[in-house]
């Protein structure tokens, strides 16, 4: 068994793991959930075989599992949970063998002394759910000496942790020491600029990788599912008859599209869930009576599939004048080369040389799933194949 | 203090006071929602990018035409259900499902609506 993960694919990628002895700081901003990071990371290491522990302040263990739940992330018995929040309620404790109790939560010595003695059974990850509320029974300088002697016990048990945390505006000097008493800091925001309205997340600290840059990336807490990377806008765009909303179509799960007999006439619309990321793509008319709309459907995207005809290389220079009129140009591209299965259609390299592209915009195929079938007054099914290559290359590009 | 997203909240929450107004929402000129309220089995990215092709098309619509000024706004009317869409700055677009029975409030909903555009194009503009 490796070290702990994130259970989510960027961090994984990115920071390959939590190594032990490691601490991790999730600290999200009051208008921003961090909780379903702890539910998806939980479950992710279960699954794996590892044996975690979860000290749990913030709802009582039954509300805490049923919410794991909603988000399809089932763990049964299998978490221990060290329940500091139940006694404050009067609830009284079910008494399940992975259930430890806590007596009296504002008694700081008793939650220190079980969390610690806990650990010392030997556990592959602590999760605290939430530090911040720790914080707010004792204070900030208690909250620290309680993550040192944490850190002191992972240190000698090989143990992971990640604490969650919500900065209710605490002084800027406190979150300073907290942020040098970790190894790792995600910070988790919410972005309100111009007409973007979303959450990030995004790894400001990491003392095991060296010299590494993060990016930042939207996301969307999907339930059932968890924490999907999300890219809010996504143009599809060509020339007329290409396979705009076919593309659309077969890569969404709901897709709806304006269109009267067979052409699009506004825009078409559909949203997608594909290895951890959700993305709303926007398709564009491809007749030049509807360029006038193309700068404002364009607006905001973040990446563009452009789709062409492998059949019709002379569509080819109005593919990239509709590149230039949605104003998509510079952003990350993947250029699908529709109907490469249909008689005199161009090879990949064909299509690459014609259109003048950089040797940096990704190229994909795509083909009908059943020739047989293709009505040109709908859209037409695509072979999955050929969709989830193109999609997995500009996923690629825009994290 | 408020975040923007909060503060649109609460000029949609004025909004759905008022007799005959269903749901409303702010929309992107550009089609991404920004603070929908509307009911949950209604997708809001959807929603949001057909009500900003529909003031699109209309406003190129009215160029064609020769007009010159800024559209204000679009009705869609059908037998069950109305949706009035009013720009609110160059940003965002109000737009409001509006109960087709409650034509006898139509006046008090527009004033109400160009009230709310208003203040989301102060808002955005922040």
């Amino acid at each position: 068994m490796g070290d702990p993960v994130f259970g989510i694919e960027k961090l994984d990628k990115d920071l390959k793991g939590i190594p032990e002895k490691k601490l991790v700081l999730f600290s999200a901003s009051p208008s921003v959930g961090n909780e379903v990071f702890g539910y998806q990371l939980i479950y992710n290491n279960i699954k794996a075989g590892s044996k975690v522990l979860l000290l749990l302040n913030r709802t009582s263990p039954d509300a805490y599992l049923g919410d794991m739940e909603d988000y399809g992330f089932p763990v049964e018995n299998k978490l221990t949970i060290l329940d500091s929040y139940s006694s404050i309620t009067g609830v009284i404790p079910t008494g399940k063998p992975h259930i430890i109790s806590v007596d009296n939560p504002y008694n700081k010595d008793e939650v220190f002394h079980k969390l610690l003695s806990e650990l010392d059974k030997g556990y592959d990850l602590l999760v605290v759910d939430s530090f911040s509320l720790l914080i707010d029974f004792f204070d900030f300088q208690t909250g620290l000496s309680l993550l040192e002697d944490i850190k002191k016990k992972l240190e000698e048990k090989n143990t992971s942790g990640v604490i969650l945390f919500t900065d209710w505006n605490y002084e800027a000097k406190s979150i300073d020491s907290l942020i040098k008493a970790v190894n790792s800091t995600v910070e988790i925001k919410g972005v309100e600029k111009r007409v973007i309205f979303g959450q990030y997340f995004a790894v400001i600290k990491c003392d095991w990788t060296e010299g590494k840059t993060f990016s930042s990336v939207l996301f969307k807490a999907v339930k059932p599912g968890g924490i999907k990377i999300y890219f809010p806008k996504i143009l599809v765009t060509g020339p007329t008859d290409s396979g705009k909303s076919s593309f659309i179509h077969s890569a969404s799960k709901d897709a709806v599209s304006v269109d009267k007999l067979g052409g699009t006439i506004a825009l078409d619309h559909g949203n997608l869930e594909f290895d951890g990321y959700k993305a709303d793509l926007f398709g564009t008319p491809g007749q030049e009576r509807f360029d006038p709309l193309l700068k404002l459907l364009g607006g905001e995207a973040i990446g563009v599939f452009l789709i062409v005809d492998s059949t019709k290389p002379e569509q080819f220079p109005r593919a990239i004048e509709m590149l230039r009129k949605t104003e998509a140009y510079g952003l990350p591209i993947v250029v699908v080369a529709n109907k490469a299965d249909l008689k005199g259609a161009l090879s990949l390299k064909e299509v690459e040389e014609k259109l003048h592209l950089d040797n940096e915009i990704g190229l994909v195929q795509t083909v009908a799933e059943d020739l047989s079938k293709v009505d040109p007054n709908q859209p037409t099914k695509l072979k999955k194949e050929g969709v989830d290559k193109a999609l997995s290359l500009l996923f690629k590009q825009l994290t | 203090m408020a975040t923007k997203a909060e503060e649109l909240r609460a000029v949609l929450d004025n909004l759905s006071r008022i007799g005959g107004i269903k749901a409303s929402a702010v929309i992107s000129a550009d089609g991404l929602p920004i603070a929908p309220s509307i009911p949950e089995n209604i997708d809001p990215n959807n929603f949001a990018a057909m009500i900003s092709s529909m003031m699109g098309a209309a406003e190129y619509a009215l160029k064609s035409l020769g007009s010159s000024n800024v559209l204000k706004g679009v009705n869609a009317e059908s037998d069950d259900a109305t949706i009035v869409a009013v720009q609110a700055g160059s940003d965002a677009i109000l737009a409001m499902m509006v109960d087709p029975k409650a034509a006898s409030n139509y006046g008090l909903i527009r004033i109400e609506a160009n009230r709310a555009s208003k203040e989301i194009a102060r808002i955005m503009a922040e």
